[in-house]
């Protein structure tokens, strides 16, 4: 990518990213590309050796609103900011987590906790923003997510789908940014609608629909021979592969109602659940990334009546992932994040609330090649600071990149011509890893 | 002396420093020192002797009697600035001066400018491109026939297609200067006001919402309004700019507020972005380092920004500061009466406590004045601690400089800001005009004389140079008034040829034998659409009545506010606190009842409670506001004081035009800003708005999936559309492809379209039974009949849209 973009001096940016997208990233060339890319991608980054099999998938679980630290997964039971939460013994020797989740505890012989996370944004927006892309969210540049970076740099496993999926209203900055509209996550309000738009309208037969497209093919061919454009022949591509994902086996994968009901029950009927269910399917069809966002933790008051309920959902649907996950033989091969944008102040407000915390929070990863049982930095006995190991942002990130093996040291420059990173210099923690 | 009490005596001394003249210090050794007490820093006292000599002495190094004696003098000092601070707000707080929006008047027919004068104009456009023809040897491009160019004027102009009935109207009117009056209808349309909010809105990012807190209290809804009423009124192009440049005071006096408050917190990204959208040049990369491709320097990026960098987008309230150091002086007191000593740990966690039970009362009350635009004289950019050249060292302070055109006499202004505006906006400049002009070329023909359109640099050179410059003065001329200057470019013979059918890139220089092929943008899609489905669709406006009596409503409140002395606002905000404490008791009585309804799955119970929980928790704020304004509601039972979108589209009182359309379908620009995501015009690749120009036209599948099975369609379908309304008015089958060809693509069908239509229309099982009805048997039967137009016709009007041809303007 760097050769290509320094080689369009004097494009327009814009004009450059149209060029890509067709040339290199469209999808009727994407064999090419693939082959490139996953070279690319396979070497290893430019600063840190891989040896160990890579991580196919990511499971991106964000709780959006800023979970609670000190109720979830680093909980201080014996001082006062700790409430009145227990902490429960796990399967993992020594690791304990909040009693609000007692499904996952069973599992966290599988599973690493980071109580060292700490990021400077005490904002929804800003805080967001920078857990999704590593960079400060600002006016001129929008920088891309996770899953952007890794259709960029190792395209789509799946070529009728999406490389990237969101689900559940999601993040607004879980985008392509500068790597273009080529690599935009597909976005699915409600897990149990399935994907938009992707069967024929009620009321109108599989034979009329036929019809149509037969008379539309007919009245359109003067058109596309005079303007035989690349901007046009874009639209005869789309056409084509349209119709190709809507009679397509792949469809199948947005269907959540296929699934028996043993499985609703493990994963819950909450949107979150049903979310966590749909992207079990979605990694089973190989779509690369997928991103489950679960709001509502932001408790500035009455948290310890808030938090429990929320945690009860997080918790059967997080276990029923890497339970299923595991029984299917997928849990290697994907990577399960937990993230938000900030912890939640340790000392109890005067509404029985907790406020924003950027300072010191946990986050969670399971699967993807991370040796299970672990926990990664500390706080001290107040939950205030990190008190061992601190985890910046950019690094958190970077272990996720790590473990799908990108290029972590290689520059991209955005169409401006700005150079960036993935993570941006962010250090991945290698010895986490099997 | 422990190092706890040196630190505060750090503070102490500071804050003295500049009440000390000369002054005996006595050392521990009984020796003593004459001079000028500097600074103290790291546990040592830095003298200044007569003869100019700093002197270090460690503190614990002066004699118990200087030590007291300092301490003393600090004590008195206390007493001295406490009644000072409370006497007056803080000197570097200034009093927020507004500059209110000016009074607009209703843009006047572009008719009253006349239309020789244009023509004139027009002609010599034409002859430049032709002396360029021949330069580059080619020829130009033939005539477009009406169909052609009516549908090309109305999406260029007024951002859609013509309706059935309009295009039926242009292409039977026979008179030899239709073209021209159709220019002049059309920029003197709404529909035209609409094409050109969207135009801005993507240029300035606008959005329903700012980043941070920024966006409450009327900022966005006030900004989208300003931008809407400086287009209706068809202000120059110069004034809009300067206008958005130099505001101040709250969003209720002036919508341009948000223009600074669009990047809140980023003063530096700001400065970029006026400097891209207005003099069309890159300066971004210059923030951290010189510019790699650009000439420019950090240093040069540093000057610029300065003019701007006193702008602040939180402001204080003076009422509030005074109202704090009276809570202050009462919990003082309090101690004293109590005997506590001031600084010993209790009084520390009494002044916590404190804090804590008040501090979000006052926050809360005080919140809605806390985001304007305010211009501090004394607040200066600095270099950054990295600054890496060596021109300058890290961390100066830098002045304000121009980049190129004339300088500046910062003293003939009365706000940095006033001279930064005036040198952007000056005709002298030599990137403002020529942006604006490049920018509304682009406009109609496709394609900028210069591409890109914000990238130029002192090397750039126009496709056609001397085209280029005619068109800046042209510009200058007509004195910035945009819809002149398109009405010249509308009347070239150039913008009514055939379009360029070859492939472009940006380093191509084209000599524009015709105007340049381009998808439809997603607002155009949408109001192509929305056109069809909707009677009159520029005249369905979203209402600003209830945002606007959200904002006079603010201004009240801010009156109030400031009407009220120190100790009134302390006791509003312990009524705060007090009802605070309440309500939060409320809620948590209510939590505790539906953890309690939860696990007994009594579900109406639990729809009850929570709709109640959600009732007190929205009431919060109205309540702060009543108890500030003393009991009244100024929001009249509005449900919060913050303001989005869907407050402006609460309906006036609207035509019977628009009667039973769902109120979803409605021009683009009356949306929210930007569309939800999955709407269908951020599928078709509308502006997330989070950059400048971020549409993007590229194909995508979901597009696609949208076109075939979108839901949207229907409402095409709804026989009271104008699309059906036509269809229904042809009475043959040929009448009827004729009319959706008419109303969907503005031309009429070839015979080979129209054969294909017909040979399923005729065939169609719906069709052959067909008789005329009267009009009394067709009432009956669409009261019995479902209300949407049915097969054949639905099928033929979608395979229409579904050609690529819909969705290209050439």
């Amino acid at each position: 990518m760097k050769e290509l973009l320094l080689k369009s001096d004097g494009f327009s940016r814009r004009q450059f990213v149209n060029q890509a997208a067709k040339t290199f990233l469209g999808v009727s060339t994407l064999p090419l590309v693939a082959g490139q890319a996953n070279a690319a991608g396979r070497l290893g980054s430019d600063s840190v050796p891989i040896n160990r099999p890579l991580a196919r998938n990511i499971i991106y679980l964000y709780m959006s609103g800023g979970m609670t630290h000190l109720d979830t997964f680093d909980p201080k039971p014996d001082h006062e900011n700790g409430g009145p939460v227990k902490a429960i013994k796990t399967k993992a020797d020594g690791v304990r987590i909040s009693e609000y989740l007692p499904l996952l505890a069973t599992q966290m012989d599988k599973a690493c906790v980071f109580r060292s996370l700490s990021s400077t944004k005490g904002a929804h927006e800003q805080g967001n923003y920078f857990m999704h892309t590593s960079y400060a969210k600002r006016a001129t540049i929008v920088h891309p997510c996770m899953g952007a970076w890794a259709t960029n740099f190792q395209n789509r496993s799946n070529t009728t789908l999406p490389g990237s999926v969101i689900i559940g209203g999601g993040s607004r900055f879980a985008g392509s940014g500068f790597l273009g509209s080529q690599h935009s996550p597909l976005t699915i309000g409600n897990p149990s609608a399935g994907l938009q738009n992707s069967k024929v309208m009620r009321g109108v037969t599989e034979e009329q629909f036929d019809t149509r497209l037969a008379l539309a093919g007919k009245l359109g061919v003067k058109f596309r021979e005079k303007y035989n454009l690349q901007a046009s022949k874009a639209y005869s591509d789309m056409y084509t592969d349209a119709i190709k994902l809507m009679s397509s086996k792949d469809l199948e994968a947005f269907d959540i109602s296929q699934e028996p009901d043993s499985m609703n029950e493990l994963y819950g009927k909450e949107a979150f659940g049903q979310g966590c269910l749909l992207a079990r399917r979605l990694v089973e069809n190989n779509v690369r990334y997928v991103e489950v966002n679960y709001g509502g933790w932001d408790t500035h008051q009455n948290n310890f009546v808030s938090v429990p309920e929320k945690a009860a959902i997080l918790d059967q649907g997080l276990t029923a992932l890497i339970t299923d996950l595991h029984s299917r033989g997928l849990l290697d091969e994907t990577l399960i994040v937990l993230s938000t944008e900030f912890g939640r102040t340790p000392r109890i407000n005067q509404n029985a609330g907790r406020d924003h915390y950027p300072k010191a929070f946990s986050g969670f990863m399971a699967g993807g090649g991370i040796k299970g049982g672990q926990v990664w930095g500390a706080t001290d006995e107040s939950g205030e600071n990190v008190a061992e190991n601190l985890v910046k942002i950019p690094d958190y990130n970077a272990t996720i990149a790590y473990a799908l093996g990108l290029p972590l040291g290689q520059v991209v420059y955005s169409p401006s011509r700005r150079p960036f990173t993935i993570a941006d210099s962010g250090e991945p923690l290698t010895h986490l890893f099997a | 002396m422990n190092i706890k009490k040196l630190c505060c005596l750090a503070l102490i001394i500071g804050a003295y420093q500049s009440h000390l003249s000369a002054y005996t210090f006595t050392l521990s050794d009984g020796t003593s020192l004459e001079g000028k007490f500097v600074k103290f820093e790291n546990r040592e006292v830095y003298i200044k002797t007569s003869d100019g000599k700093i002197e270090q002495v460690p503190f614990s190094g002066l004699a118990q009697k200087t030590q007291d004696e300092l301490i003393k003098l600090h004590k008195k000092n206390q007493a001295a600035k406490k009644a000072k601070y409370n006497a007056a707000p803080k000197k570097d707080e200034p009093v927020l001066k507004a500059r209110p929006t000016p009074k607009r008047e209703p843009a006047k027919s572009v008719t009253e400018t006349p239309l020789p004068e244009i023509k004139a104009v027009s002609s010599k456009i034409d002859q430049l491109l032709q002396q360029g023809y021949k330069e580059n040897g080619v020829t130009a491009l033939p005539q477009a026939n009406d169909e052609t160019y009516l549908r090309r004027a109305y999406l260029d102009i007024i951002g859609r297609n013509p309706s059935h009935d309009e295009a039926k109207a242009f292409l039977a009117d026979n008179s030899k200067d239709k073209r021209t009056h159709l220019v002049d209808t059309l920029l003197d349309s709404q529909g035209y006001n609409s094409h050109t909010y969207i135009w801005w809105a993507d240029l300035l990012r606008l959005k329903d919402r700012f980043p941070g807190g920024a966006g409450n209290y009327g900022g966005p809804v006030a900004y989208v309004k300003w931008v809407k009423d400086a287009i209706q009124a068809n202000i120059p192009y110069d004034q809009f700019v300067r206008e958005l440049l130099t505001p101040e005071g709250y969003s209720w006096n002036n919508g341009a507020v948000g223009y600074y408050m669009r990047d809140s917190g980023m003063p530096l990204d700001n400065m970029s972005n006026t400097v891209q959208v207005f003099l069309g040049t890159q300066m971004v990369c210059a923030q951290c380092h010189n510019h790699p491709f650009d000439k420019w320097t950090q240093m040069e990026y540093f000057q610029l920004a300065a003019y701007t960098y006193g702008i602040h987008t939180r402001v204080n309230s003076p009422v509030r500061n005074k109202a704090q150091a009276e809570m202050k002086n009462l919990y003082l007191e309090k101690l004293d009466k109590e005997g506590i000593e001031r600084n010993s740990k209790e009084a520390r966690q009494a002044e916590q406590d404190l804090r804590r039970s008040f501090g979000r009362a006052s926050q809360e009350i005080f919140k809605p004045l806390g985001y304007g635009v305010q211009e501090y004289d004394n607040r200066h950019l600095q270099l950054p601690h990295d600054y890496q050249y060596t021109d300058a060292k890290p961390k100066d302070r830098v002045e304000p400089a121009t980049l190129f055109g004339n300088g500046i006499d910062l003293s003939k202004f009365e706000a940095r800001k006033d001279a930064y505006a005036d040198w952007m906006t000056s005709p002298e400049n030599p990137r403002f005009t020529k942006v604006i002009a490049n920018r509304l070329w682009k406009l109609a023909m496709g394609r900028g004389l210069i591409e890109p359109v914000d990238d130029i640099r002192d090397d750039t050179v126009a496709s056609n140079p001397a085209l280029m410059d005619y068109l800046e003065k042209q510009m200058v001329a007509f004195n910035y008034d945009m819809k002149q200057f398109l009405r010249a470019i509308y009347n070239t013979e150039a913008y009514q040829r055939e379009s360029f059918t070859g492939e472009l890139s940006t380093i191509d220089h084209f000599p524009f034998q015709g105007p340049v092929l381009k998808r439809l943008s997603a607002e155009q899609i949408w109001d192509s659409l929305v056109t069809l489905a909707l009677p009159d669709p520029d005249n369905r406006k979203a209402s600003f009545s209830k945002a606007q009596s959200k904002l006079e409503a603010f201004g009240k409140y801010e009156q109030i506010l400031n009407s009220k002395t120190p100790t009134e606002v302390v006791s509003m905000i312990k009524d705060g606190a007090k009802m605070e404490k309440e309500m939060n008791e409320k809620m948590r009585e209510l939590q505790e009842e539906i953890l309690v309804a939860q696990k007994d799955e009594d579900l109406a119970k639990l729809r009850d409670l929570r709709k109640e929980y959600g009732k007190i928790r929205r009431t919060m704020e109205t309540n702060y506001m009543i108890i500030a304004t003393g009991g009244v509601d100024i929001m009249e039972g509005g449900k919060s004081m913050g303001m989005t979108y869907y407050d402006r589209m609460e309906p006036d009182a609207e035509d019977e035009t628009y009667k039973g359309f769902s109120r979803n379908i409605v021009r683009a620009s009356e949306l929210p800003n930007p569309a939800p995501a999955g709407h269908f015009l951020q599928e078709f690749g509308q502006s997330d708005r989070e950059l400048i120009e971020n549409a993007n036209d590229e194909a995508t599948i979901p597009q696609v999936l949208t076109l075939l099975n979108g839901q949207q369609f229907l409402s095409l379908l709804v026989k009271r559309s104008p699309l059906a309304a036509a269809i229904e008015a042809a009475e043959s089958n040929e009448g009827k492809v004729r009319a959706i060809y008419l109303a969907i693509l503005n031309r009429q069908p070839d015979a080979e379209e129209l054969a294909a239509c017909l040979a399923l229309a005729d065939t169609h099982p719906n069709t052959l039974t067909k008789v005329k009805l009267t009009p009394d048997q067709i009432k009956k039967l669409k009261a019995n009949k479902s209300g949407y137009l049915a097969a054949p016709w639905s099928d033929i009007i979608w395979a229409v849209l579904n050609t690529q041809e819909f969705l290209f303007r050439i």
